[in-house]
Parts: structure tokens; C-alpha cells; sequence
């Protein structure tokens, strides 16, 4: 039998002043190593203290704390994979640091692993996990608004409804989403439209920028964000959590409930089941309110586990249902319209509040189902997993009469999904293995105004990973990968049905070294390639994008884009402070992009300024800096810098819609008065410049000058029993200040919302 | 009793988790051109709005937007026209050609048409007006009618849900455009042509 030795560093800090017997502001932390001093990334930390529970996962760094315990004792369990759990004691506050050695015993009798890790994830590139706390002052919004505090995240939005993620100055299919382990296939091609998540579900969730080929996808160039919700299975009786919560700006009300079961007596099964309800009116810029903006949401998801001594099944169900409602301002007809509009400076069209969403709007659902099972066999974890997807877009425009007065989706959109992959986790001459297939087969239909085909997909991927530590500084990362696509369309063409048929073939290659040069400094070195097969949007799309009175039109003998990425990242912790620099670039040897042909489209409504797919050599190259600090005890500052830029080299033009540089400051002063309610208040700062890499004739009116938005919030953390309840507080763009962003397609038409506050209940039980 | 739990809560999980189906079939996609939309404009001139004889110029572009350029004939004219009169069809389907002016008619509350011309050769004024009495543009009145060589009729058929004017005569940098056409004019005095 096998024992795998895990050192646990454990550190209680003191932050308050005179540290009383009943005081709740120790924070706990420490790193999981094993006996080699290697991190361990993705293990469970599971504290219990007089029936209250506390989970984390360690990070990347191998990491993991516990912020606002109260002094105590404290039970806590390491949960590493294929190992069975043991019990440790530690009494907060301790003598720091304490060093504690924990001998896990394998579960398994007969296999013999030795540190297989679970994540997918890559540690010599850039990762940043938004954890249970963060996640807690931003419960309400969408994903794409929760992503965005992290460094080097903004987002590309349609209006005030509608926004998705920008990792790198990348977004659409070149970022991808993994909700609960499956690869999110919506309309990812599309500007106006949103992922289909409920962020509610996620306990954590994490950004990982660089091109992730390798292990998530050939398409993943800009980056990878995964949602994940906390394991199921954790403690035995019912446990759950109920969220609450209140926004000013446009009456956005929310409320939402997660609840698991793990019966007492079968220790192996468990459930989860889950709900969300979240509906908005109107919103309202400093001026004026925006027509019909509301939305309306309501998501269920539930899940169920049974675990056997050497591996386990989950079942995973989720369903998530949205009504976008769409500025009626921004419904034109042609450019006319358009330039009438910019020239105007406000809206022609307000309204009062209203929670009424008329048209236009966007219907969305999409549904999840997954089925995985684990498997510890041949001295290996297996992985098998099988997903089916299916999501459906209606989009409704204006009530006219050639839609029926809007009873009728303008157009519709089916996109089924399936999906099977295999992974190995295993350890094998020195190395650590990650290893996959993958096989994804897709349907999509539309109805109603043509915009892009039908399409039936094939694709099919092999890759194999690794990595071996050279030293005890260094780690080395590599992957290779093959994929296949095979996409055959349907459409008419002059009246005559087409069917063409692509298919696409390319290795994928990615290295990294992670070198921690002491106990202070990190680097890390990424550097890989990505290949994205052509979407059918920029093979076959044709027609009017009514957002923008322009006419798109695919290309259908585009080939492959393929780029490179090289990022380069450094972090120095010293004392309280922690400083970080990161740096990235990409090639790319054929984008594809949009670019402007002559003439215009006649069409009945006018003539259409008209974009064709191209593809050209590009450029992308940006940075993220950041610093993080304790002043004194109770107080913590952060800033950090992000600016992007992308150059396409054979026009010699900057290429549109890359986010500007911005500069976010925040500090938080816990307060020493009410210690016992954990009370916390903060400030913070974002100051966006006006994006200056354009070019003139690409866009209709110039980019929206820069602006700075203030922010305040407040924290408390009321103890009632064994359960908890979180309160949080917020302002957003405090003085409201009038400001359009050059990232949002609706800058034309209507000003940036304005001031919100924001109310949040978390009770946790 | 805790056992009974769980049966409840699998039976509700299954009862909601039904898959939804994607029915359609991905190899026979819907031809775009069964969508409704405008197609065709055409101008009708009279003499007199009770005249019988008229002469009709149209813009066609029955493919939709995309597709094969659009055909607009150029209307020729004498300078005793008096009376114009708007239709405007979808003739997307050969088989199944849709009147869409009844439907501006039914919805004039919300549509109104305007008029440009490239240079002041004759007056256009509105015949037609909706429940508040603002115009329509649907039949329209020529008034000093002069000759003219390549000259343009624009024609802007804007829809105003909401915010067409109960009052006055319209406003045209309103509500999004249903179509926006321009046709190619020449006319000829009367006299001239009848003179032989």
C-alpha cells in the first residue's frame, strides 16, 4: 500500500487589533504540497467548525484560505483524488506558521497512483480564479459582468442587456465557456449574443488566458472561462444556500436557491437542485430611460452523484430560459436612419419604467444534460463523458407587417449539440499525463429570415499532454493535438438548394515552463499555436445585421485561421505585497475579419455599407500589471493596468472592437468596529481611455471619449446559529456620470447606464 | 420517510428534464424566399385620380436583399400627370403575390410615406391622411408640373410605431425605414408629344 505524503503550510494571520476570545476576523491560509514540494493545484479543503462548513479549492499556486473565522477549532479535511480523507485539527488563532505534515491513504488497493491531478488546466499559463467570496458581491449579473473584474477581461455589449466576454481583446468563438464541464455550443459567433449561463450555480469561476488549445479546444485562442459549482457529496444532510437581491437602476430583482442531499445512511449518493429567477425593467442612463431594455430569466438545474470506492457517475441537468428585451431605438432601417440617429445624440424614442418587454427581443433556451463517470483502472484515472446540448435562439424584431406584427421570430436558430470525450490522467515516466479524445457532432437549423445555413458537423480530436518537473524550480508543460472538422451547409442559393461540404485538419502544439525562483518570485512562459475552422457565419452568412445597418456576407473558400501565442507572466510576493506583470502576443497568419467591399448592397431599404469575410495577417499584443497590498491591518488596495492592441498587416489598419486600456483601483478597510459582524467597506476606481488605435472610415462615428466610474461597497457577515448570512452592499457609476463605451455596439444610439445601487442577501445554511 | 424524499425528488427531476428536439431537418432548409417582405414598389400616374388610363413604374428586387441587383424602371411622363398613387407588394413567391398596401393602410397610424426630389419640378402634396388626420402618402397630389431630365423620385416608407405625430404633416427623422427607394424621372411637356 501506497501512501502519498501532502505538507500542509497553515498560517493564521491576525488582523485584528486586540484579538479577543470572540473575535471573527482570523484569516486562514496555506499552500498543498507534496512530499517533493510540488503544488497541488484543484485539491478540495473542507473546514467544519460547530456544523459550520467552509470549502476551497487551491488555486494554480497550490494556494487556498479562509478569511473571517472566528477563534476556534477547526476540522479540516483535504479531499485529493483517488485518496481517502483524514481528519486534522487546528486551533485558530495558531503559532505561525505551522508546518503539518498529512499522510493520505489511497483508497484504491491494488492501483497505484501517484500525484494525478484533476484540473485541466495549464500552470504555466495565466489563470485567475474568481472565488466564493468574490463571486458573493457580484451575484445577480450576468457572467460576462462577473468575469470582468479580473485583469485583462472587458466586454463586448449589445445595449444594456446584452454583453459576453472579452479575454485579450478576443471574444465570440475565439474565447471559450465551460459551464460545469461542458464546452457552452450556443450561437457563439454572434456580437448580440449573450452565453447561456447561470452564474448562480458557479462557485467558482476562472479565466485562463492564452491560447488553451490543447486540452479545452483548437479554437481557444484568446482564452478559457470555467464555471464550476462546488462537488457534490461534500456532508451529509440537507445544506444549501438562498440568494436575494435588489438593483436600483432598472428594478432588477433576483432570487435564486441551491439545495444538496447526501442521505445519512448511503454516504455514496448525493443531489443537488437548483433554481434561479431574475427579472429587470427598463434601464436608465443619467438622462433618460432606455425602451425596452427589461429582461426576464428563469433557470433549474439539478444534479446526482454515486460514488464507489475507485471512481464515481454524476449526472448533470440544467435548463436556462432568458427574454432579452432590445432598445427600440436602435431598430433602423437603413443608414439613413443610422447617421439620423448619431447626429441626434439621444434616443428618438424614451419611455417611462416599464418591466414590459415588447419587441424587438431575443428568445433564448438552452439546455445541458451530461452524464460522467470516473474511473481509477490500468493505474490511470479515466474520464468518460457524454453531453447533449440544445439551444434555441428566436430573435423578434420590430412588429411590422412582414412578421406578423411580431407574433413570429424574424429569425430562429436550433443548435443541437453532442458530445463525447475521454481523458486519462495518469503518471507514467516521470511525467504527468493528461491525455484526451473528443468527438463532437452538431445540427443547426433556422427559420424565418435567412443568416446563416443549416449545417450538420463532425469533429473529432486526439491530443496528449504532459508535465515533468526538470528541478525542484521547474515544471515543464507540453501538448500536442490533432483535429478534424468535417461541416457540410445547406442553403438556397438562386433558388436552388447548395450543399458544400469543408473539411478542416491541423496539429496543435503548445510548451510552458513555470520557474519559481524562490519563495518570492514565479514565472511562468506559454507559448503554443491554435487553429480555428471558419464558423458558418463567416463562410455563408448573408444579410442585413440590423444593429448596425450593415450587410455581411461569408466567404466560402476561407481556410483554417491559425495563430501563435507567446505570453510571459512574473509574479513577486514580498511581505503583504504581491506585484504581477503579464505580457502576451499572438500571430496570426490568416484572421479572419470583416473588411469593407464596394459597392454598397441595394437593397429595397436603401443601399447597405457591405463586409466580407477575409483573411489577413495580424497581430495582437497586450499586458496586464497589477499590485496587490495591505496597508496596516485592516486596510487592502489593489490597481491594476490592462491595454491591448491588434494590427492587421496587410491593410496596415488597427483592427476594430479591441477593448481600450483601462485602470481599475480598488481598497477595502475592514472595519474595527464591528468586528463581529466581519463589516467590511470599500471604494473603487475604473478610468477607461478613449480607444485612439482606429481607423476613420471603419465606423460611423468616432470612439466615445474616456470616463472614470466610481464605485463604493459595503460587506457584513451576520453569524445566526449554523447558518450564515451574507450582506452586501453597492454603488455603481456613484456620480452617474454620462458615458458611452467604445465596446458597446448600442454607443450610437443611448448613453451608458447610470447609477446603480445594488442590494444583496446571501443566507447560507 | 427520508427514503420517500428522494423517490420525490428523482420523479420531480425527471418530470422536468424532458430533452427538448430541434424538429426540423438540417439537409432540407426553409428556401428564405417563403419569408414575407417587400419587394416591389410601384408608382401609378393618372391624369386624374378618377382617370382609368394610367401608367405604372416599378422597383423590383424580388430575390430580397443580396442576392440579383434590383430592377427599377425610370418613369416617363408627360407634364399633365395630376395624380400618383403608391402599391407596394411582396413578390417574393411567383405563386402567391402579397398586397402589402392595405396593410400600411391598416396600420397608417404608425406608417407614413415621404417624398424627395433631386431638384423642385413639380409640388407633391399628401391626399391621403390616417385617424388623426396626419398624412399617409399612399395617393398623392402633382402640382406645377414641369419638365425634367434625369431627374430622382426618392420614396421613404418609414414605420413609427409609437411615435408618428397625431398632429401636423409627419416627421420623416422618425421610427426605422420599411423601404427606401429611388426612381429615375423624365418628363416631357404635352404639348410637345402632341403636337405632331
Amino acid at each position: 500500500m501506497r501512501v502519498l505524503l501532502l505538507t500542509v503550510l497553515l498560517s493564521a494571520v491576525l488582523f485584528a487589533l486586540k484579538g479577543s476570545g470572540q473575535s471573527c476576523n482570523y484569516t486562514l491560509s496555506g499552500i498543498v504540497q507534496d512530499t517533493s514540494g510540488a503544488v497541488i493545484p484543484g485539491a478540495l479543503i473542507h473546514m467544519t467548525h460547530h456544523e459550520q462548513h467552509l470549502h476551497a479549492t487551491t488555486d494554480s499556486a497550490g494556494a487556498f484560505s479562509f478569511v473571517s473565522l472566528c477563534s476556534g477549532t477547526y476540522i479540516l479535511h483535504i479531499d485529493y483524488v483517488g485518496y481517502q480523507h483524514k481528519d486534522f485539527t487546528i486551533v485558530v488563532p495558531t503559532t505561525l506558521p505551522v508546518k503539518c505534515e498529512l499522510q493520505l491513504q489511497q483508497a484504491a488497493k491494488a492501483v497505484v497512483i501517484e500525484g494525478i491531478r484533476e484540473t485541466d488546466v495549464f500552470h504555466s499559463s495565466y489563470n485567475t480564479v474568481l472565488t466564493t467570496s468574490d463571486l458573493r458581491s457580484q451575484r445577480g449579473q450576468t457572467i460576462t459582468e462577473m468575469v470582468q473584474q479580473v485583469p485583462g477581461v472587458s466586454m463586448l455589449s449589445t445595449g444594456s442587456t446584452i454583453s459576453k466576454p472579452v479575454v485579450q481583446g478576443m471574444y465570440g468563438s475565439r474565447v471559450l465557456l465551460f459551464h460545469q464541464g461542458v464546452r457552452l455550443e450556443g450561437q457563439q459567433w454572434g456580437n448580440e449574443h449573450a452565453p447561456e449561463v447561470d452564474p448562480f450555480l458557479a462557485s467558482q469561476v476562472e479565466v485562463i488566458r492564452g491560447a488553451q488549445s490543447i486540452r479545452y479546444g483548437a479554437d481557444a485562442i484568446g482564452g478559457v472561462i470555467l464555471t464550476s459549482a462546488p462537488p457534490l457529496g461534500l456532508q451529509s444532510g440537507w445544506h444549501g444556500s438562498l440568494y436575494t437581491g435588489y438593483f436600483s437602476n432598472n428594478r432588477l430583482g433576483y432570487c435564486s436557491g441551491v439545495i444538496d442531499y447526501q442521505p445519512q445512511k448511503i454516504n455514496a449518493l448525493a443531489f443537488r437542485a437548483q433554481g434561479t429567477i431574475r427579472r429587470a425593467g427598463n434601464s436608465r442612463t443619467p438622462d433618460y430611460y432606455l425602451d425596452n431594455t427589461g429582461l426576464k430569466e428563469y433557470n433549474f438545474s439539478w444534479a446526482g452523484q454515486y460514488k464507489w470506492k475507485t471512481g464515481k457517475v454524476e449526472v448533470n441537468y440544467s435548463q436556462f430560459n432568458t427574454v432579452l428585451g432590445i432598445f427600440t431605438g436602435a431598430h433602423i432601417g437603413n443608414l439613413t436612419d443610422l447617421q439620423q440617429v448619431i447626429q441626434s445624440g439621444s434616443p428618438y424614442l424614451t419611455a417611462p419604467f416599464s418591466y414590459t418587454i415588447g419587441n424587438p427581443k431575443q428568445d433564448v433556451t438552452h439546455e445541458t444534460w451530461s452524464t460522467a463517470i470516473e474511473q481509477y483502472a490500468f493505474k490511470s484515472k479515466w474520464h468518460l463523458q457524454y453531453s447533449r446540448q440544445y439551444n434555441r435562439r428566436a430573435e423578434y424584431d420590430i412588429n411590422s407587417i412582414t412578421n406578423d406584427f411580431g407574433l413570429r421570430p424574424a429569425l430562429q436558430f436550433e443548435l443541437t449539440t453532442q458530445t463525447v470525450s475521454l481523458k486519462q490522467f495518469t503518471s507514467f515516466a516521470g511525467v504527468r499525463w493528461n491525455n484526451g479524445l473528443w468527438y463532437q457532432h452538431q445540427k443547426n437549423t433556422y427559420e424565418g429570415r435567412y443568416f446563416i445555413p443549416n449545417f450538420i458537423s463532425n469533429a473529432a480530436a486526439l491530443y496528449v499532454s504532459g508535465e515533468r518537473r526538470l528541478s525542484n524550480r521547474t515544471t515543464w508543460e507540453f501538448g500536442g493535438r490533432i483535429d478534424l472538422k468535417e461541416i457540410t451547409s445547406y442553403f438556397y442559393q438562386n433558388q436552388q438548394l447548395v450543399a458544400p461540404e469543408r473539411i478542416f485538419v491541423s496539429p496543435v502544439v503548445s510548451t510552458g515552463v513555470q520557474v519559481k525562483w524562490n519563495t518570492k518570485s514565479i514565472s511562468k512562459l506559454w507559448m503554443g499555436n491554435s487553429f480555428r475552422a471558419p464558423n458558418v457565419n463567416e463562410l455563408y452568412a448573408d444579410g442585413v445585421h440590423h444593429g448596425v445597418a450593415a450587410v455581411e456576407k461569408g466567404s466560402p473558400d476561407l481556410q483554417a485561421e491559425q495563430a501563435l501565442n507567446l505570453s510571459l507572466h512574473h509574479t513577486y510576493t514580498r511581505n503583504r505585497y504581491t506585484v504581477f506583470a503579464h505580457a502576451y502576443s499572438y500571430y496570426f497568419f490568416n484572421y479572419i475579419y470583416l473588411q469593407p467591399v464596394q459597392p454598397p448592397t441595394l437593397t429595397i431599404r436603401g443601399a447597405f455599407p457591405t463586409f466580407e469575410y477575409r483573411q489577413a495577417k495580424t497581430v495582437y499584443w497586450g499586458f496586464d500589471i497589477g499590485i496587490r497590498d495591505s496597508i496596516g491591518k485592516d486596510i487592502t488596495w489593489q490597481s491594476t493596468w490592462s491595454s491591448v492592441s491588434a494590427r492587421n498587416l496587410d491593410l496596415e489598419e488597427w483592427v476594430p472592437y479591441i477593448p481600450s486600456s483601462r485602470w481599475m483601483t480598488q481598497i477595502q478597510y475592514l472595519l474595527p468596529v464591528l468586528k463581529k459582524w466581519n463589516c467590511s467597506v470599500g471604494a473603487n476606481v475604473q478610468v477607461v481611455f478613449q480607444k485612439e488605435q482606429v481607423e476613420a472610415e471603419q465606423d460611423y462615428m468616432p470612439p466615445p471619449a474616456g470616463y472614470a466610474l466610481s464605485g463604493l461597497q459595503t460587506n457584513a457577515v451576520l453569524p445566526i446559529g449554523k447558518q450564515t448570512i451574507h450582506f452586501n452592499i453597492q454603488v455603481k457609476n456613484l456620480f452617474n456620470v454620462v458615458y458611452r463605451d467604445y465596446l458597446d455596439r448600442f454607443r450610437y444610439y443611448h448613453d451608458a447606464v447610470g447609477r446603480n445601487v445594488q442590494f444583496r442577501i446571501q443566507y447560507q445554511f | 420517510m427520508k427514503k420517500q424524499w428522494i423517490y420525490l425528488l428523482v420523479a420531480l427531476m425527471a418530470a422536468v428534464s424532458s430533452c427538448k428536439k430541434d424538429k426540423d431537418d438540417a439537409p432540407a432548409p426553409q428556401n428564405p424566399n417563403e419569408e414575407e417582405l417587400f419587394t416591389t414598389v410601384k408608382l401609378v400616374f393618372k391624369k386624374s385620380p378618377s382617370a382609368t388610363d394610367s401608367l405604372v413604374f416599378s422597383w423590383r428586387d424580388t430575390d430580397g436583399d443580396g442576392g440579383n441587383a434590383p430592377t427599377i424602371q425610370t418613369i416617363n411622363i408627360t407634364d399633365d400627370y395630376t395624380y400618383m398613387a403608391l402599391i407596394a407588394l411582396d413578390e417574393s413567391n411567383p405563386a402567391n403575390v402579397e398586397d402589402m398596401t392595405e396593410e400600411i393602410k391598416e396600420e397608417a397610424d404608425e406608417h407614413q410615406l415621404f417624398y424627395t426630389l433631386s431638384s423642385s419640378f413639380m409640388n407633391l402634396t399628401y391626399a391621403d391622411s390616417d385617424d388623426n388626420g396626419v398624412p399617409i402618402g399612399l395617393k398623392m397630389t402633382m402640382g406645377n408640373v414641369g419638365t425634367v431630365t434625369n431627374g430622382s423620385l426618392q420614396v421613404v416608407l418609414k414605420h413609427q410605431p409609437g411615435v408618428k405625430p397625431t398632429t401636423g404633416f409627419g416627421n420623416a427623422a422618425l421610427g426605422s425605414t420599411d423601404f427606401d427607394v429611388t426612381f429615375p424621372i423624365n418628363i416631357t411637356s404635352a404639348s410637345i408629344v402632341a403636337a405632331p
